[in-house]
């Protein structure tokens, strides 16, 4: 998968993003997220054909000492799962907008992505994160 | 994000209690924190989500007097380096640099350096030193050599431990006492309780000297070229005073060759600067803590605490000698109670963790215990820790569930250190004075 181009993503608070095209969503986690966590070390990932509900946990992702849910940014069907990343779950280090997706979504509520921060707005809300 | 103190540098507070001279001695200060309320530190701060499902490192919030994170003298080059700052019990320290794998791989095969200022040291000196210590640790002081130092306990009555620790022998009437930073104070407060009138001088070494380990196979020769020494006749558990006046103690927490040198702040700033230009990397306190675990090494505020003693964590082999010292007839009450938990090492079959305060279960799903440590292990690529578990679940081999909250991950009680060198050379001078593995765990002094 090519890496995305973050200025199009939208975020949620719990610095997860998400691409949406249509009714179809790919959802990840943020490089603001990973470089906080640190070496990640393990990702649960959701099963294919869970329906997701927004703000509820995925999964887990466990860096070297911490262990953080990963909460839907938006709802929808998990259709395709990023399985490489429970071998190589670094790559949510080194390609978090790109090789370090998560799950894909369809039947996704568009107006909950748009619902989101973008990226200028997650940026700001970055920043003044303590 | 994670903790990031401000302020201006604060300073530690050094005092000075000589029983011999006018000071009061000062009453002991209770116990304020729960062990089991260790308000971990915060590598990452609600990232991802509200709701944490874990960190594991320990701390004790403790602040200076003036409200202020303590401050090594080598907080300011951390912060040139680019390292991650944390408030570690009430210290401003490096959690990491570039990152805990690759600071953890690098001190494993290679060496890296370990800022450890914030550690707690006295001397205690005089003519009645010797007796004291014998009376108050639980280390056979009276059979070790000048020299040397050796690992132990301090003990409440009740035989809990108050910290673990190492004693150096300068002579028998000159040590140090070298102990973990959160219980610094209660430790020289409960100290100073026992102290006789005369005879004994209890100082506070902090503030007038810092500290500064240098660990890994590649260690020695790192500190010869640094420090212009030759430390090849410096047998495991011995140390040597170098010509400036540096304490250099072959001792360390990886399982592998280390050193801990003890020096002036300023003495210890100029050493830093020097292993920096012969290549030395710094590794923070997320190394430090996979790399202790790793070794099978139990660390103060998880399997060690107040509520525990030796007979528990099975190290009654650091506590073991004839002569009567603080705690001794609690512990043997404790051997003889079949109700009282028992430490174990477990191993994770895959890479997701167990972390402090986890529930451990048996076969049947009943509660049998709690997670104290739990980490990935970089070494082994999988889940490592240690728990506290009924006595009947001890056996190697044992499974044990532990639940994370999420799910139950499938454990197995397995025998510690976790990692091993494959060469053991680094403790072929045996000094009669190093630790060794006790039962099926292995001990030494923590953060």
């Amino acid at each position: 998968m090519n890496t995305m181009d973050p200025k199009t993503l939208r975020y949620t608070r719990d610095h997860e993003w998400v691409a949406l095209v249509g009714s179809e969503a790919t959802i990840g986690i943020t490089e603001h997220a990973e470089r906080a966590l640190g070496d990640i070390t393990y990702i649960e990932l959701p099963k294919r054909g869970t329906r997701l509900v927004a703000g509820r946990s995925l999964g887990v992702v466990e860096s070297v000492k911490a262990a953080s849910d990963i909460l839907a940014p938006v709802g929808g069907v998990v259709s395709e799962v990023n399985t490489a990343l429970v071998k190589t779950p670094e790559v949510l280090n080194q390609d978090a907008y790109g090789a370090g997706w998560i799950c894909k979504l369809t039947d996704v509520d568009a107006a909950q992505a748009h619902a989101l921060m973008n990226s200028e707005q997650y940026a700001a809300f970055c920043q003044q994160e303590p | 994000m994670e903790v990031k103190p401000s302020g201006s540098a604060s300073v530690s507070v050094s005092v000075s209690i000589n029983n011999r001279g006018s000071t009061p001695i000062p009453t002991p200060t209770p116990m304020t924190q729960s062990p089991h309320n260790w308000n971990c530190w915060r590598i990452a701060v609600r990232i991802l989500s509200a709701r944490m499902v874990c960190d594991i490192l320990p701390s004790q919030h403790r602040k200076s007097v003036t409200g202020m994170l303590e401050r090594t003298i080598l907080r300011d080059r951390h912060e040139r380096l680019g390292a991650r700052l944390i408030n570690f019990g009430g210290w401003e320290l490096p959690v990491q640099y570039d990152g805990i794998l690759a600071e953890h791989q690098r001190v494993r095969q290679h060496v890296g350096m370990f800022d450890t200022g914030h550690m707690g040291a006295f001397l205690v000196s005089g003519r009645e030193s010797l007796d004291f210590l014998s009376r108050m640790l639980t280390q056979d002081v009276r059979a070790m050599a000048d020299g040397r130092c050796r690992y132990g306990f301090l003990l409440r009555e009740n035989g809990g431990v108050l910290d673990d620790l190492i004693v150096y022998r300068f002579s028998s009437t000159a040590w140090m006492v070298v102990v973990n930073a959160g219980p610094a104070k209660d430790d020289l407060a409960w100290l100073a309780r026992f102290c006789p009138i005369s005879g004994v001088a209890l100082t506070d070494l902090r503030g007038v000297q810092s500290k500064l380990d240098v660990q890994g196979p590649e260690s020695r020769l790192a500190m010869e070229r640094a420090m212009g020494l030759d430390l090849s006749g410096l047998g495991y558990f011995q140390f040597r005073r170098t010509e400036s006046g540096a304490l250099v103690s072959r001792t360390g927490y990886t399982g592998d060759l280390g050193y801990e040198i003890y020096a002036s702040p300023q003495a210890i700033a100029g050493l830093w600067d020097r292993l920096r230009a012969e290549g030395v990397k710094p590794a923070g306190l997320g190394a430090r803590d996979t790399l202790r675990l790793e070794a099978g090494l139990p660390l103060y505020g998880h399997e060690l605490t107040t509520e525990v003693s030796p007979v528990e964590a099975g190290m009654m082999r650091y506590a073991g000698k004839t002569e009567p010292f603080m705690g001794r007839d609690a512990l043997r009450a404790r051997q003889a109670d079949p109700g009282r938990p028992r430490l174990v090492a477990f191993q994770i079959a895959g890479r997701q963790s167990a972390r402090q305060d986890n529930r451990v279960l048996d076969t049947a799903g009943h509660e049998a215990g709690r997670v104290t440590s739990g980490s990935f292990s970089p070494s082994l690529e999988c889940a490592i820790g240690f728990a506290y578990v009924r006595q009947e679940m001890t056996p190697i081999g044992t499974e044990l569930g532990v639940d994370t909250g999420r799910q139950v991950l499938a454990a197995r009680v397995t025998t510690a250190p976790f990692w091993k060198r494959a060469s053991d050379d680094h403790t072929h001078e045996k000094t009669g004075d190093e630790h060794h593995g006790s039962e099926n765990i292995t001990v030494y002094a923590g953060s």
